[in-house]
């Protein structure tokens, strides 16, 4: 588990994305939620036929 | 017992050069270096009272002998014939080459070091066989060292080895190089039953033996200098990734051998042999960047973020 001091919400959320399903955010609440949110539209792109 | 003139010669040029090829300039006891040096204590003052008076007045010849007595002791040395010589290693050497390698302009120095250094390996030895790179764990520092011994000794090694496609499979393998690229440790090898060469990653080689057959060197075989021969040289996909309009601009400056799409995106097509590397450039750029092909890699990628 590990703290991170976030300036740039928007780097950070895609530079987490690149650990896939290896990484998640515990909190806060919001951040959580924005990660989910890009999760979902980049899984979007991939349901499409 | 009378002291010859010899003796005592003898004995200060020991004095000079043991005290000058020691790796510190702190002084010494009169009591240790007497000992050490298998004279008693009275021998050793009445020498030095002898290089002291030397080293009154200027000698050319005498220049670089520094004499100084302390309340506890003496310090001595020379700058001269008697200073320990640079005497590097082989393991030294090839650790100052390899550092050299690694920089930029680095390659000329290494020659350098080489002509003047004995031991000191080819530079193009250390390119096709050495790397800068992450300790490795403790399965991959094991399999590097088996295969750096076979390599040396030209034996066969057997293998079992886990795909990027993560197919298992079993191979006698002739090792050739040992090298390290974007990471990663790989070993380069002829492939007996590829019949070919093949690059295997360290991490993925699932158990290794060395063979008692040993193996000849096949004429005409190119050495891995490049992390894109290491691409070349294995069964690599290739796969299309578009980017939106809104970072297109950005990565045609960071790829630019991509195509310009009449949207306004951008598609490059890599040359893939680790799908995780290519799934995490890809996912760097969350929503405007998308494997299109092949199916298999968009399937890998949705797992990771389905």
């Amino acid at each position: 588990m590990l703290d991170f001091d976030v300036r740039t919400r928007e780097s950070f959320v895609r530079w987490l994305l690149t650990f896939g399903d290896q990484a998640e955010v515990l909190e806060p609440v919001a951040l959580r939620e924005q990660v989910a949110r890009l999760r979902a539209r980049v899984a979007a792109l991939y349901h499409r036929s | 017992m009378t002291d010859l003139a010899e003796t005592r010669v003898q004995r200060l040029i020991q004095l000079v050069a043991w005290m000058s090829q020691r790796d510190t300039d702190e002084p010494l006891s009169y009591e240790t270096a007497a000992s050490q040096l298998g004279v008693d204590e009275r021998t050793l003052r009445s020498d030095l009272g002898v290089l002291l008076s030397l080293t009154e007045g200027y000698k050319p010849w005498l220049a670089s002998l520094q004499v100084a007595l302390t309340a506890e002791g003496f310090a001595l040395g020379s700058l001269g014939a008697f200073r320990r010589p640079l005497r590097l290693s082989r393991d030294e050497s090839l650790a100052l080459v390899v550092g050299l390698m690694g920089v930029r302009g680095g390659r000329p120095l290494a020659e350098r070091l080489g002509q003047t250094l004995g031991a000191a390996p080819d530079p193009t030895e250390v390119e096709r066989n050495w790397g800068l790179g992450p300790t490795p764990a403790e399965h991959v520092a094991q399999v590097l060292g088996m295969a750096r011994a076979a390599r040396d000794q030209q034996r066969k090694l057997a293998l079992v080895y886990c795909s990027s496609e993560a197919e298992r499979s079993s191979r006698v393998v002739h090792p050739y190089q040992v090298v390290q690229r974007g990471g990663h440790w790989y070993l380069v090898a002829w492939c007996e039953q590829a019949k070919g060469m093949r690059h295997f990653r360290a991490d993925r080689v699932l158990e290794l033996e060395t063979l008692g057959d040993s193996f000849r060197l096949r004429p005409g075989i190119r050495p891995v200098t490049r992390a894109g021969d290491l691409l070349s040289a294995d069964r690599a996909v290739t796969v299309t990734v578009g980017f939106s309009p809104r970072i297109a601009r950005w990565l045609k400056e960071r790829y630019p051998d991509g195509e310009q799409q009449p949207d306004g995106s951008y598609r490059v097509r890599f040359p893939v042999a680790d799908p995780r590397w290519l799934a995490r450039e890809v996912l760097q750029y969350g929503a405007e960047a998308e494997v299109l092909a092949p199916e298999g890699m968009r399937t890998f990628v949705r797992d990771l973020v389905g």
